[in-house]
């Protein structure tokens, strides 16, 4: 117990102790990119929602709230963790004209969110190109999130929000993200994925 | 060792005095100790009496708080260090690197590429093993390794306590970032911090245990070539299950018409970690000693 | 060392073991003691988050300036509130463009006005309206669907008892105070002509004027009854009128602004029955669409009067005094004060003061009300069920706090042996001299006969018959009694022989000069198999009443049936009509479902005989699925009714969502920091979901809530009970990005299970 052995310098390393660092080395490697991957399929995956009745089938992510068939939206999906707004995914159906164009659509949603949303306005209109090749309307807005329960008490918070319009017949396809919009463009690749898997058929 | 030697008739004390090194495990329960009184101090008095709100968060008192850990190790580790008849020399590098890659390396990839905050929680518990495993808990393990690895060892590593020393120099630097880190950039009360900074240091000590048994031994036994990366594992999947037994510790604050929580479980989860482990490892220092010198007549290579 | 050694593991051990322990979440139920019941089981709370602060505004030079303002009390999650209609609807007293509602955020704070409302549904007399919240004050609108305010159910306010332990909620003063609680007890019933015996519920409770149109609740927290009182008057003017603001805006605000007038201390609660179909017709979307003839409450044409008091201690079912009475005996437990009313309008402000031996008695008093009983006719109010203590008792009647009309009768003694005449009632003999008709509503012809009881009649008594019709003496005879055909007590018959047209007739019975007994009819129709058809089919065999889902010159069209397919706007029904004397007395009640949506008593203002008046429900979306009918009556006798059946003919069963449950609110915070944690989710599932069976689905969600800035939630609904046999189990979960998630099935409500249960919870970064 007390009889101590000083050892000298080492002069190079053996072949077992090299080959442990080469395996550690290559172990930092792989457990780095198991940890990306693994981090990149909880925080991208998703499920996939169908509604026959309103001919959209979509990929929402896992874990998120989803509520469908109410009237003014098919489905919609809020991300139960975010703080302090619930970032929201929406996929809504409005009937229209036959002489209805995409601009027609947002103008009817701008009307109709300014009289329900507060400080609600218009920030961009710009024309977009679906996956599938068909042409949208792309609408930026933003306006103040406020607390509905007037027995809570909260600041209101300003979001930003799109909606991609698209025409189908006799039908406006809606897809809307909003989020709060400090987080606004962090998240903004969710609804690009959304916007992805958007089948309307 | 002669045989006819009065082993039962020395005194004890002139056994430690003939001992050149300094006596880590017994410096290293000192830290813990001391580490684990100031806690249950801080939370016991915040707790039940109104000497110390449980509301307290004076910025002093926590950045004094989060140093705690790194000034029992001055205290006790470095100077006994320093007192003993071969000193290890080195150990305030480890210590400042330990902080650095910490700083420099750890605290930003785990804010800016594990994120662990946005998924983590969400998982399960054998997903959170996994994603603690592979994520920070690796991150941690392998920053420490690397220090020691491309620093001291092999150099200074002359009996396998050299590395539980170096490494648990490494730690309480590494520990200490982050322990700063939680003092700083959060409104955390005191006894909450006095749980956290005794739960990272804890969990960073014990984990560390693991890596420095594995270079030790890297150092001074012949291991298979696989040595050290299952070492990695082993210490990166504890310090996994620590995080994923530890949140299920913490979750356990539902309460009706109250507002009580069990802090005091997660701090004896960290603690009883840091027991077992020490004792674990000291065991397996032991036991390798034991053997080695059964073989070779000496205790180290 | 070994020993210290081993001691080591036993403590890292048993750290690590009690460090990994499962924790064990709490059971709701049963956590209160249950030792006595406490005095009011009711979900206080939840009954102050329910009460409403009501504003009337105006805009003055680009100023909002409140105008009157009252309490009101939230009766569905989706906004709708009762309050008092003087309270809500415009006058002279109370100028107003805008409804402001306030509602109490903090119960320990003022309220704060946060949403504007309009009026769905209201009536003057009973002093009663319906609002329903549509926006917030910076103009929004609102998606009542998406509102979700705590309410209260309306309890059965017949099953009130005599000293029956009440509690009123409502805001005391101008808005400056939290809302307040009063408890009391139920200290008496005045009877009124609009609702009979229970017209009002009396309570000894010390209640603000500004409490009126908030909400009297009984030991289950139901809503039993509104506490009303319209601001008294003096000659007209208003006794309590508070200035608060600068209203003409020259700097000062003094006597020369507009004030808010202040009911005085409130003794009277309008049982919540009253209001029942006001609610359900809101509940369920329906108004009372438009009728032949528009309802006009059309202001005075004179001076309102009140005249022919007198007493009398039994009110027949058909609202018909059964005989007058000048003294009343010792323990008599009822007593009504009947009049005639002339050029009265619905909404005045009346009130009867009553002084026993010259001290004012709280009890019998009726403080200032709505008037509800139209231009003319006969009224009545009273106390019932509540014996009477002797003294002289001096009734004195106001209009508008001027005195119109007094008097007194004497309380005490036994038994009256005096000669009386009592119980009235008509018939109508036609040519063959059949009964053609009996009651109160008799059919047209020429010989009234009028029976009636008689007691302690003594030979030679002078007594005298006066029939009147319209107000007008038809004729009357002066007569002694005929003691060897009648004997001193039974029944006897008198007859009038005259034309006896339409309208309201009346027949007074003197005993000397004193009245004796009094009682109205009214000639309505043609005699068809001994009764009065006042309402004909069109055809012989043909159904009396159409239905149909809309009207086009005064006919029906649309779909024109009595079962109708779901989805209908409008229901309109038809019908015929003859021999009705305009001003004739009139209600019309409509059901849905056997309840009672709306009752209008009204003058009869069309033509004499017709065809076609129409009435009409209609709905904000569509009529829901259900059994409607109408019920046609005059002098509380029915006379007609007819039933239409829409979709399945029965109400949706989530038609009425149940006030009754568990509120679930609490704080969410850091564990690190002891912060709240803004934007943290607290879910709870449906009781038939654990946290295991939930995949994100929201419709496993019974509800949930977002924490504000403080971390506060509060579950917008209620949590249903279980019972202790069969408990209702919850999950919640609780989510916030950064921090470990909380999950806990078995969360269980019960019957006792205390409301609201504060959940707090402690959300910790790993």
């Amino acid at each position: 117990m007390n009889e101590i052995i000083e050892i000298g310098e080492p002069t190079e390393l053996t072949f077992t102790q090299r080959w442990n660092t080469y395996l550690s080395l290559a172990l930092a490697g792989l457990i780095l990119f198991l940890g990306l991957s693994m981090r990149d399929n909880a925080l991208n995956a998703t499920i996939e929602f169908e509604d026959l009745e309103a001919g959209v089938r979509v990929q929402v992510p896992t874990s998120w709230l989803l509520t469908s068939g109410a009237a003014d939206y098919v489905v919609r999906a809020e991300d139960p963790n975010a703080l302090p707004f619930k970032t929201l995914l929406q996929v809504s159906v409005l009937p229209v004209g036959p002489d209805a164009t995409p601009n027609n659509v947002l103008d009817v949603l701008n009307i109709q969110r300014s009289e329900r949303l507060a400080t609600y306005h218009e920030i961009s209109r710009t024309d977009e190109t679906l996956r599938d090749g068909s042409a949208a309307k792309r609408l930026t807005y933003a306006y103040t999130e406020f607390e509905r329960n007037p027995f809570l008490q909260s600041l209101p918070l300003v979001v930003k929000g799109v909606d991609v319009v698209v025409l189908r017949g006799s039908q406006a396809v809606i897809i809307t993200y909003r989020e709060e919009s400090s987080a606004f463009d962090d998240h903004l690749y969710r609804f690009e994925n959304l916007l992805g898997t958007v089948q309307i058929f | 060792m002669s045989s006819f030697e009065p082993i039962l008739l020395a005194p004890e004390e002139a056994i430690e005095e003939s001992y050149p090194y300094r006596r880590v495990w017994r410096t290293s329960a000192q830290e813990i100790g001391v580490l684990l009184f100031t806690v249950l101090l801080i939370v016991g008095v915040s707790s039940f009496t109104s000497f110390l709100p449980d509301t307290y968060a004076n910025p002093r008192a926590k950045t004094g708080l989060a140093l705690l850990p790194l000034v029992a190790w001055l205290f006790f580790s470095y100077r006994g260090e320093r007192q003993a008849l071969i000193p290890r020399t080195g150990l305030i590098g480890m210590v400042i690197l330990g902080g650095l890659v910490g700083y420099g390396v750890a605290v930003p990839l785990e804010e800016h590429v594990w994120k662990p905050d946005l998924w983590l929680p969400a998982q399960g518990f054998f997903g959170r093993i996994l994603g603690y495993m592979f994520t920070v808990g690796f991150t941690s393990i392998f920053l420490k390794y690397l220090v020691v690895r491309y620093t001291v060892w092999p150099q200074r590593f002359n009996q396998r306590m050299d590395g539980i020393a170096y490494i648990l120099a490494v730690a309480i630097g590494y520990a200490t970032v982050f322990n700063l880190h939680a003092a700083w950039f959060s409104d955390i009360t005191l006894a909450a911090l006095a749980m956290r900074v005794a739960s990272i240091t804890f969990s960073q000590l014990s984990t560390a245990l693991l890596i420095g048994y594995f270079l030790s031994e890297l150092r001074i036994s012949r291991p298979p070539v696989f040595w050290m990366p299952m070492g990695l594992l082993m210490a990166s999947f504890i310090s996994g299950l620590y995080f994923a037994f530890r949140g299920m510790t913490l979750v356990g604050s539902l309460q009706v018409a109250s507002t009580g929580s069990s802090p005091l479980r997660s701090l004896m989860l960290a603690a009883g970690l840091v027991i077992v482990m020490f004792l674990v490892m000291s065991f397996l220092i032991e036991s390798a000693d034991t053997r080695m010198e059964a073989l070779t007549g000496r205790r180290n290579a | 060392m070994r020993r210290t050694k081993k001691f080591l593991w036993l403590v890292g051990l048993l750290c690590l073991v009690v460090g990994t322990g499962v924790p064990l979440l709490p059971r709701l139920g049963g956590s209160r003691a249950q030792d006595e019941p406490p005095l009011v089981e009711l979900n206080e709370e939840v009954i102050k988050r329910a009460t409403v602060f009501v504003m009337q505004t105006y805009q003055n030079q680009g100023q909002p300036v409140i105008s009157c303002v009252g309490s009101g009390t939230l009766v569905s999650a989706n906004g709708l509130i009762l309050t008092n209609a003087h309270s809500a609807l415009p006058s002279d007293l109370c100028r107003a463009d805008q409804l402001v509602i306030a509602v109490t955020v903090k119960l320990d704070e003022p309220p704060i006005p946060t949403y504007t409302a309009e009026l769905v549904e209201f009536s003057r007399g009973l002093d009663l309206a319906m609002l329903r919240i549509t926006g917030y004050l910076d103009g929004r609108t609102i998606d009542p669907s998406e509102l979700q305010l705590p309410f209260v159910e309306l309890g059965d306010s017949n099953n009130l008892s005599l000293d029956a332990t009440i509690t009123i909620v409502g805001y005391p003063s101008l808005g400056s105070d939290p809302v307040a609680v009063t408890r009391g007890t139920v200290s008496g019933f005045t009877a009124e002509k609009i609702a009979g015996d229970r017209a009002w519920i009396r309570t000894n409770a010390t209640i603000p004027g500004t409490m009126s149109g908030g909400g009297a609740y009984d030991r289950d927290g139901k809503l039993i009854g509104i506490p009303t009182i319209a601001p008294a008057t003096t000659a007209g003017e208003v006794v309590d009128c508070r200035v608060i603001q600068d209203t003409n805006q020259d700097g000062l605000a003094d006597r020369s602004d507009d004030c808010v007038p202040v009911g005085g201390f409130i003794s009277a609660l309008r049982p919540s029955r009253l209001a029942r179909g006001m609610v359900r017709g809101a509940t369920l979307g329906i108004r009372q669409g438009e009728d032949l003839t528009e309802t006009v409450n059309l202001p005075s044409e004179g001076t309102p009067t009140f005249s022919n008091l007198y007493f009398s201690t039994v009110i027949n079912e058909a609202g018909v005094p059964s005989n007058v009475v000048g003294l009343v005996p010792t323990g008599t437990p009822s007593l009504y004060l009947l009049f005639d009313y002339n050029n009265m309008v619905d909404g005045m402000i009346y009130e009867l003061r009553v002084s026993v031996n010259d001290i004012y008695s709280v009890d019998y008093s009726l403080p200032p009300v709505t008037w509800s009983g139209g231009r003319r006719g006969t009224w009545y109010i009273g106390s019932s069920e509540t014996p009477l203590r002797n003294g002289l008792y001096s009734f004195r009647l106001f209009i508008e706090g001027r005195e119109v009309a007094s008097s007194v009768i004497n309380v005490g003694g036994g038994a009256n042996t005096d000669p009386s005449f009592s119980n009235i009632v008509f018939g109508l003999r036609d040519e063959d001299n059949n009964l053609a008709g009996t009651g109160y509503v008799l059919p047209d012809g020429s010989l009234v006969e009028a029976r009636f009881n008689y007691q302690y009649m003594a030979a030679d008594t002078a007594w005298t018959y006066i029939w009147y019709f319209g107000g007008q003496e038809l004729t009357r005879s002066t007569e002694t009694w005929d003691f060897e055909q009648y004997q001193s007590q039974g029944t006897r018959t008198i007859t009038a022989t005259a034309d006896f047209v339409p309208g309201q007739y009346r027949l007074q019975l003197y005993i000397g000069d004193f009245l004796s007994a009094t009682a109205d009819f009214v000639i309505a129709g043609s005699a068809v198999s001994s009764r009065a058809v006042v309402f004909p089919p069109p055809a012989e065999g043909e159904e009396i009443f159409t239905f149909a889902t809309d009207e086009a010159n005064g006919q029906p069209a649309g779909s024109i049936r009595t079962e109708f397919p779901a989805g209908i706007e409008s229901l309109y029904i038809f019908f015929n009509w003859q021999l009705i004397a305009p001003g004739t007395l009139w209600t019309r009640r409509w059901y849905v479902d056997d309840d009672v949506l709306f009752e209008v008593t009204e003058p009869w203002d069309a033509e004499s005989s017709g065809s076609n008046y129409f009435a009409s429900l209609t709905s904000l979306d569509t009529l829901p699925d259900g059994r409607y009918k109408l019920e046609i009556s005059m002098a509380n006798i029915v006379l007609a009714s007819a039933e239409a059946k829409v979709g399945l003919g029965q109400l949706p069963v989530e038609a009425f969502a149940s006030a009754e449950g568990v509120q679930m609110s609490g704080r969410i915070t850091d564990a690190e920091t002891g912060q709240g944690i803004p934007g943290a989710m607290f879910l709870v599932l449906k009781s038939e979901f654990s946290i295991e069976d939930f995949t994100w689905d929201g419709g496993q969600v019974l509800g949930y809530s977002i924490a504000d800035s403080d971390g506060r939630y509060q579950i917008p609904v209620l949590l249903p009970r279980g019972t202790e046999d069969d408990p209702l189990l919850y999950s919640v979960l609780v989510r916030a990005e950064g921090y470990l998630p909380i999950n806990a099935d078995g969360i269980t409500v019960i019957e006792d299970t205390p409301s609201p249960v504060e959940l707090n919870v402690e959300l910790s970064r790993n």
